[in-house]
């Protein structure tokens, strides 16, 4: 008996000795983080350093430009400048991290302007990521006449939030529009172009005629627009630069409009209307030859391309309500891909190529709203007593479209969503506007 | 004698009508819950869902004052300005990059001082003094049933102060006449605890190990007796050998070398795991929303990451710009929520020396 107790005994001092052992966790732990916060990012942006005398105004112009990008796209959240322990002095020295974390700056964006007194400036930019302790990227500069300081401003804030979000800048844009002017029975339209944010406003035609709906060139040279000039609306094309224009469209008796640029540029679809009948039709700027696309009795327009210049999405009602549809781009079978309540139009393929966004009617009001190409996961972005037209930043994130208030005093005016469906604000114009068309980035 | 028989007649007579009509096998029927209708209109009904509906998706904002810009130009087809140089970004970087020795440390200094960690194990509960046998009250906190959890432990604020994300004491206006100020409004964090409360664990001040039995004292040495035979010297020292063998196998198992105690509880992981998603900031509708990326990291005695031990280890779901600000993202809710360190239980370092995280956005992606 002595002998098993003891066996007994020796047995689970052996368990105990090993049991720990064999509890102990096999690798690294492992968690996995599946909710986490939707924010601004808290970011400092110290004034730009002057490295010459006479760069001290616009080194601080430069930043607040920067800030306002940043800040702008609801992503960011500029940290006051009352809130900072240190500064940035010298553009060259060493960031002391510690000041920066203390404040919860998780990025903070150095820089230094230099000019040489022939009206040429220099912009130097560090991003750092406060918390890592380290440089997100490398330094850059940008050298242009101290007239463009705005736009290399632009180019300093796309470079900051490229390096942060991992997607190209919007910044260094512009948007032509519709700018609209007087009483409603009366109003003025005419074109006119500015930076995304509302600055160095230019009109490039007047207001003897009615314009609708122009349309950038992928390269953003150029732009497709219909006037009623003539009488009845014709497509038009006007060169940004020498603001001179041709009819595009000049086939008589017919009504042209709905234009829009293919992917290369050197394409056009719009749409006709010619013995009561509306059809896409696709042309070559260069030759002028046209092929005609759709030959439903309903009405087609509104034709969009999608960034690869292979499909084309437009507006039908050849369903009996106004609907969405995706043809190739030669013509041919069109496949519905909006099936909700209500009547879409005026649909715009994202230049990344995931999503269309478009206006919806429904229950008496408007809505500007995305979904995937195949019509799946259909958000609504917006809604108000009229909402319309949506054209996509460059970088495929933000939607800008027009915004009409109700009554006999209503006027229209552009308004700016996150693709989210957030950070919904007004665009900065000069009066109203409507009909917006954003550019890609300049060059 | 008939006599009794009328009785018990009588009497199962009685019962059997009790039974029958008395309800004595009656069972009480159910409660039902009664909910009051109200038969409405339709246009009562269209009234009430308008008072309820949210308001549009659409945030009211200042219109903005228009800009200044130039007088407008004549009638005649206006000239647009001549574009400004293009500025020519340099595809190489000409501000000088500070001296590596200039260069600060990679993981600089914490924004709190850090705890005071002894490396040293915690001290064993169970001295091991003949006169202390009794079991070692743990002095192990109680976790209050609060509903968030934080890295920090934070008390109850007063019903008078704001929840934000820093204490704010109140502050009184300045007696400056000049002075526009206005006084702030007192802020307080909102109450939260370190872990979640349901299961309460085992924390750095609970004993490490159980109060171990203590061995046998050895039995007096037997007198010989010209009698006697030679197996109790044999029994004898057969409970020494156990007695030895016993704390020799229990001196092992407190070594400090081995990984002691049981892993981590489902309740200190997901402490861990809120601590960090609190300062996982999301931007949904980038690319980097499509990143599933998981990052390797070494933690030190005071629950920090060990510097330069930081590292992707996996992404999926976009190309490379996006991966990298999906683990740049990741890398600043790490290190930005760690401060002086994560709560992990010190007695379990073993098991938490090497973490790996995984940060999924799927779910962040459909809010």
């Amino acid at each position: 008996m002595k002998h098993i107790i003891a066996s007994l005994l020796l047995g689970l001092a052996s368990l105990g000795a090993t049991a720990p052992v064999a509890r102990a966790q096999d690798g690294p732990l492992r968690i996995e983080i599946t909710d986490g916060v939707i924010e601004p990012l808290p970011y400092a942006v110290p004034a730009f350093v002057a490295e010459t005398g006479n760069a001290a105004q616009i080194a601080q112009d430069i930043a607040r430009v920067v800030a306002a990008d940043l800040s702008g796209t609801g992503l960011f959240r500029e940290i006051p400048k009352e809130a900072f322990i240190s500064n940035i002095t010298n553009f060259a020295a060493p960031v002391q991290f510690a000041d920066w974390k203390a404040i919860n700056a998780q990025a903070l964006i150095t820089g230094a302007v230099s000019a040489d007194g022939a009206g040429n400036i220099a912009v130097s930019f560090r991003v750092y990521d406060v918390f890592a302790g380290q440089e997100l990227g490398n330094g850059l500069r940008f050298r242009g006449t101290q007239d463009g300081w705005r736009r290399m401003a632009h180019k300093v804030a796309d470079a900051v939030y490229s390096r942060i979000t991992g997607e190209s800048g919007y910044f260094d844009s512009r948007v032509v529009y519709v700018s609209e002017s007087g009483p409603k029975n009366d109003r003025k339209k005419r074109l006119a172009i500015m930076d995304y944010d509302g600055a160095n406003l230019k009109f490039l035609t007047d207001s003897t005629s009615i314009v609708l709906a122009p349309r950038f060139s992928p390269t953003g040279d150029r732009v497709l627009y219909t006037s009623y000039e003539t009488g009845f609306p014709q497509v038009f094309v006007l060169d940004v630069g020498s603001v001179t224009r041709r009819v595009l469209e000049a086939q008589s008796g017919t009504m042209s409009f709905a234009p829009r640029f293919s992917p290369n540029g050197q394409e056009v679809v719009y749409s006709i209307t010619d013995g009561g009948n509306t059809d896409i039709y696709r042309m070559n700027i260069g030759t002028g030859v046209r092929s005609r696309l759709t030959s439903a009795p309903s009405i087609e327009t509104a034709p969009s391309f999608s960034p690869d210049g292979r499909q084309i999405v437009f507006e039908s009602d050849r369903s009996g309500t106004q609907q969405l549809y995706i043809m190739p781009a030669s013509g041919g079978e069109a496949k519905r891909i909006s099936f909700g309540q209500g009547r879409y139009g005026t649909p715009v393929w994202s230049p990344r190529g995931d999503l269309i966004a478009f206006t919806k009617q429904n229950k008496g009001r408007f809505h500007i709203g995305v979904m995937r190409t195949d019509g799946s996961e259909e958000r609504l972005l917006t809604a108000s007593f009229l909402d319309e037209g949506p054209t996509w930043a460059p970088n495929g994130r933000v939607i800008m479209f027009t915004r009409e208030t109700q009554g006999a005093t209503g006027s229209a005016s552009l308004y700016s969503v996150d693709v989210s469906g957030r950070n919904l604000k007004p665009v900065r114009t000069q009066g109203g506007g409507s009909d917006p068309s954003w550019s890609p980035l300049q060059e | 004698m008939h006599i009794g028989h009328y009785i018990s007649g009588g009497a199962h007579a009685a019962l059997i009508g009790w039974v029958l009509f008395g309800g004595v096998f009656r069972s009480e029927p159910d409660p039902v819950e009664v909910t009051g209708v109200d038969i409405i209109s339709t246009a009562q009904f269209e009234a009430l869902l308008a008072a309820e509906r949210p308001p549009a998706p659409e945030t009211d904002v200042e219109v903005p004052v228009a800009p200044e810009v130039a007088p407008e130009p004549s009638p005649a087809p206006p000239e647009i300005t001549p574009e400004p140089d293009a500025p020519t970004p340099q595809p190489q970087p000409t501000p000088v990059a500070p001296a590596p020795q200039d260069l600060p440390p990679a993981i600089p200094a914490p924004l709190n001082p850090p705890v005071a960690i002894d490396d040293t194990a915690p001290d064993s509960p169970s001295a091991p003094k003949p006169d202390e046998a009794a079991p070692v009250e743990s002095v192990r906190p109680v976790a209050r049933p609060v509903p968030r959890v934080a890295p920090e432990a934070v008390t109850a604020p007063d019903p008078d102060r704001e929840i934000a994300d820093v204490d704010q004491a109140p502050t009184a206006p300045s007696d400056d006449a000049d002075s526009v100020e206005t006084a702030e409004t007192p802020t307080a964090r909102e109450e939260a605890a370190t872990e979640i409360p349901t299961e309460p664990q085992e924390r750095a001040s609970a004993p490490t190990t159980s109060v171990r039995p203590k061995a046998r004292p050895n039995r007096p040495a037997a007198q010989p007796a010209p009698t006697e035979t030679t197996e109790a010297p044999e029994d004898s020292n057969r409970d020494s050998s156990v007695n030895d063998a016993l704390a020799a196998a229990l001196a092992e198992a407190d070594a400090p070398a081995v990984p002691s105690g049981p892993p981590l509880t489902a309740g200190e992981r997901d402490a861990l795991r809120i601590s960090v998603q609190e300062c996982w900031v999301v931007d949904v509708g980038s690319q980097a929303a499509n990143v599933t990326v998981t990052i390797a990291m070494s933690l030190d005695r005071a629950g920090q990451v060990v510097s330069g031990s930081l590292r992707q280890i996996a992404a999926e779901g976009g190309d490379e710009a996006a991966t990298r600000a999906a683990f740049d993202a990741a890398r600043r809710a790490i290190l930005r929520c760690q401060r002086g360190g994560y709560n992990l239980p010190i007695e379990k370092y073993d098991h938490w020396r090497e973490v790996e995280m995984t940060f999924n956005p799927e779910k962040m992606r459909r809010r």
